[in-house]
């Protein structure tokens, strides 16, 4: 999508001005500004790419439906964050209200979900990504395959089994061990205290 | 329920299995026991939508259209696998073979075979070893107390065989420390033993880290770096080390809060004993007094975290922190940098979330580094150079350069621009000024390959292989050519500047005959002028004194005269006094 010549090197400010005043192609460099932050950060709080989304674009439309509110000087990129705050913790309070007896674990899952979100600071998402892109750079080449099959080439489990000579429940586990040890790594390089 | 078959449940969840009832329940209590096993789940789950988001990232562009189009009413498909099909694509067959290829290279690496072998062996005999040793210490215990000594005693004196005996024998915990000892040494037989299933849910911490290379695995953490760059015996982080995600009011009290009349807290003022959280100071000024001594004092408005004893995170706000000489590490997070090992320190830090932070210390030192740390070449010390003063900037959607580190204090001026492996730390403040101010000019971009962007890395690697050689001509070259190419102006052209209106350190050395003295302001400079020229009045063919301006020197010949002044970075060589009037008056025109 080309953006027009005249958005070109609009900041943020001239740009919710614009925003403001219906100009739909502002509304979409805002967009395109801060969405790969925006599900960065709802990504890590929910932990599920297709929901992150869902919420990212429920953002968004209370930032086009509230946009005219927004106070002139107030930062667009915090008002934007504080949304999508609400908007994970919303979610997963509704998440922990689930009844049925399976649920039961993800509603304990979603109650300290909440607590973390409340507590995490949404300007470190990105250095969270970057940081795990070094770390699978770290990860021995089976592993790296491994992660490059499932999530890069969206390959099933079973079909790598196959492939493998290995049951889908060691790949599955394989998986569970690598993202433990990404965690790892990702705490190494952010701190220890660190939470994901 | 063991630790193995909780594991086993917890894999079974993570995976998606059928689980009865019963597992359900049995597993939700185990959990509501054990928060730490409910922070891992979650950890793997933000892991695994991350990697999600990284995938998509890297091969799918239009969420900005879906979204745009939702925004605007119009229907959008979903987000669908663009592979998914029957017909696998050529890069799924390449990943499928790769796996396969790795797969069979693992189980037929006559290598990893005999390693195997080998490893069961070493068991066995260090198992072997270590119950032989045992039943050798059992047996010389034995045979000392119960039959050496009594004979002993025997033999000696009745009043000192009573003495004896109540000394001489062992306590009862030698004992009981045996018997441990036996049974630990038993236990790697028992492990070679285990079916592999059960061993394969162990998410023990090892397990996990055999799978990160062998250069990152053995790469020291933050922990495990001193002041000096030496490795200390730090834990290090891995999943089994971290505290447990425990609820404030389940925490034990870690401090004390005092607070003026006039604060206003969000969500309510705290209790006087709090054990940690998250805290909001609307207004007014507030004191913690932690366990350890460390008091830290916040000036409303203010955010911070307090996690425990030894640590806190600032938010935003001004604070004052002072930990005294007992406490043996206090470690002061934000956002953009890491204060460490503040020990015996008074320091004053200001957090913008949007800005920064600026700290000052005025008592002790610190070691400052970005918050993305654990990488040792970032840091900056404060407070032992002489630099009391910092300043951390981010640098938002920058791939190449992702902050700016500035430290200043009455001697030294140290500038770091960009962190990581392409960091320079530049020594003039005018120069670092002009990159400042040329990076606060450019328009904000999120692409990769900006053409700023592209000239400050060439900029950095050129500075980095010149390294350790500031003075030489082709350092001189290379900056004025980098300025030159981002219409920088010459860092001298702006040395009047800086000197009328303090606007950066003025600093710099006069060097004449070999006699060097440095100054850091206006004023030292004209002191150690004076200094070296010892009052020299205009014209007189004499020269300074060769060691102290103060003392009398050995007189030479004026045609020995010649010198250099140094001025935030730009040189300038004289050879008489006179000349070296013009320059000075060049210099600070």
């Amino acid at each position: 999508m080309p953006k027009p010549a005249e958005i070109l090197g609009m900041n943020e400010t001239e740009l919710v001005g614009r925003a403001k005043s219906g100009c739909p192609e502002a509304l979409t460099e805002l967009v395109r500004k801060y969405h790969r932050g925006l599900r960065a950060f709802l990504v890590r709080r929910v932990g599920n790419l297709s929901v992150a989304d869902d919420l990212a674009q429920d953002v968004f439309l209370a930032a086009l439906n509230q946009i005219a509110t927004i106070e002139n000087g107030l930062c667009f990129r915090a008002w934007l964050f504080r949304v999508a705050r609400n908007k994970a913790i919303d979610y997963l309070r509704r998440a922990s209200r689930e009844t049925s007896s399976e649920a039961d674990i993800e509603s304990l899952l979603a109650e300290e979900s909440a607590a973390r979100t409340r507590q995490q600071n949404s300007l470190q998402d990105e250095v969270v990504i970057s940081a795990l892109r070094e770390c699978i750079s770290k990860l021995d080449s089976e592993s790296r395959a491994l992660i490059d099959a499932i999530y890069f080439q969206r390959i099933q489990a079973t079909e790598i089994a196959a492939a493998s000579n290995r049951n889908s429940g060691a790949i599955r586990m394989s998986l569970l061990r690598i993202r433990k040890a990404l965690g790892t790594c990702i705490r190494r390089r952010l701190g220890a205290e660190f939470e994901l | 329920m063991n630790e193995s078959q909780l594991r086993q449940l917890v894999f079974r969840f993570e995976s998606q299995d059928a689980m009865t009832m019963a597992e359900t329940s049995t597993l939700q209590r185990a959990l509501q026991d054990r928060p730490e096993l409910l922070g891992e789940i979650l950890d793997r789950r933000a892991i695994d939508g991350m990697l999600q988001l990284l995938a998509v990232d890297e091969m799918d562009d239009d969420f900005v259209g879906r979204c745009v189009s939702g925004l605007s009413g119009q229907s959008f498909s979903s987000n669908e696998n663009p592979l998914a099909g029957e017909h696998k694509s050529s890069d799924q067959d390449i990943a499928l073979a790769t796996i396969a290829r790795l797969a069979r290279r693992a189980n037929s690496s006559p290598q990893r075979k005999w390693k195997k072998i080998e490893i069961s062996r070493w068991l066995a005999v260090a198992a072997s070893i270590a119950v032989l040793l045992g039943a050798w210490a059992g047996f010389a215990w034995y045979t000392r107390s119960r039959i050496v000594q009594p004979l002993v005693t025997a033999i000696e004196s009745p009043k000192v065989n009573d003495q004896a005996n109540t000394e001489t024998i062992p306590p009862r915990i030698h004992d009981e420390s045996l018997t441990d000892s036996s049974e630990k040494e038993i236990d790697p037989v028992v492990m070679t033993t285990e079916p592999e299933r059960t061993r394969e849910i162990q998410l023990a911490p090892e397990n996990a880290e055999h799978l990160l290379a062998d250069d990152d695995r053995n790469s020291p953490t933050r922990d495990e770096v001193d002041v000096d760059g030496n490795r200390v015996g730090a834990t290090e982080a891995n999943g089994s080390a971290e505290p447990p995600i425990v609820r404030n009011a389940m925490r034990p009290m870690i401090a004390a809060v005092e607070h003026s009349p006039d604060a206003s807290w969000e969500g309510g003022d705290p209790s006087n004993e709090v054990g940690g959280g998250s805290f909001s100071l609307l207004t007014g000024n507030a004191s913690l007094k932690l366990e350890n001594g460390v008091s830290i004092r916040a000036l409303g408005p203010s955010r911070f975290d307090l996690n425990s004893g030894d640590s806190i995170r600032l938010e935003s706000g001004n604070f004052l922190a002072e930990i005294p000489r007992k406490v043996d590490q206090f470690m002061i997070s934000t956002q953009f940098g890491i204060l460490e090992n503040p020990v015996n320190t008074t320091i004053q830090i200001s957090v913008d979330p949007d800005q920064g932070i600026e700290t000052f210390v005025t008592r002790g030192q610190i070691r400052l580094c970005r918050s993305t740390a654990g990488e040792y070449p970032d840091q900056i010390e404060l407070a032992k150079n002489g630099l009391f003063q910092s300043i951390v900037r981010p640098i938002a959607d920058r791939p190449t350069i992702s902050g700016l580190m500035m430290a200043r204090g009455k001697n030294e001026f140290q500038g770091q621009i960009g962190f990581g492996k392409d960091a320079v730390k530049v020594e003039s403040p005018v120069i670092f000024a002009n990159v400042l101010n040329r990076i606060n000019e450019q328009p904000q971009s999120s692409e990769a390959n900006d053409e700023f962007s592209k000239n400050w890395l060439k900029f950095a690697q050129n500075l980095q292989a010149l390294a350790g050689n500031s003075d030489s001509p082709e350092f001189r070259k290379l900056i004025d050519a980098w300025l030159g190419e981002n219409n920088l102006a010459d860092p001298a052209q702006k040395i009047g500047d800086v000197f009328e209106n303090g606007t950066t350190n003025f600093q710099g050395s006069l060097s004449i005959n070999g006699v060097e003295r440095k100054f850091n302001s206006r004023e030292e400079y004209e002191q150690a002028r004076r200094q070296m020229f010892g009052g020299l009045p205009r014209g007189l063919p004499d020269i300074p004194a060769q060691n102290n301006g103060a003392n009398s020197g050995t007189n030479k010949r004026a045609s020995d005269f010649k010198g250099v002044i140094s001025v935030n970075g730009k040189t300038l060589e004289f050879t008489s006094p006179d000349k070296f009037r013009a320059l000075r008056k060049q210099m600070t025109r």
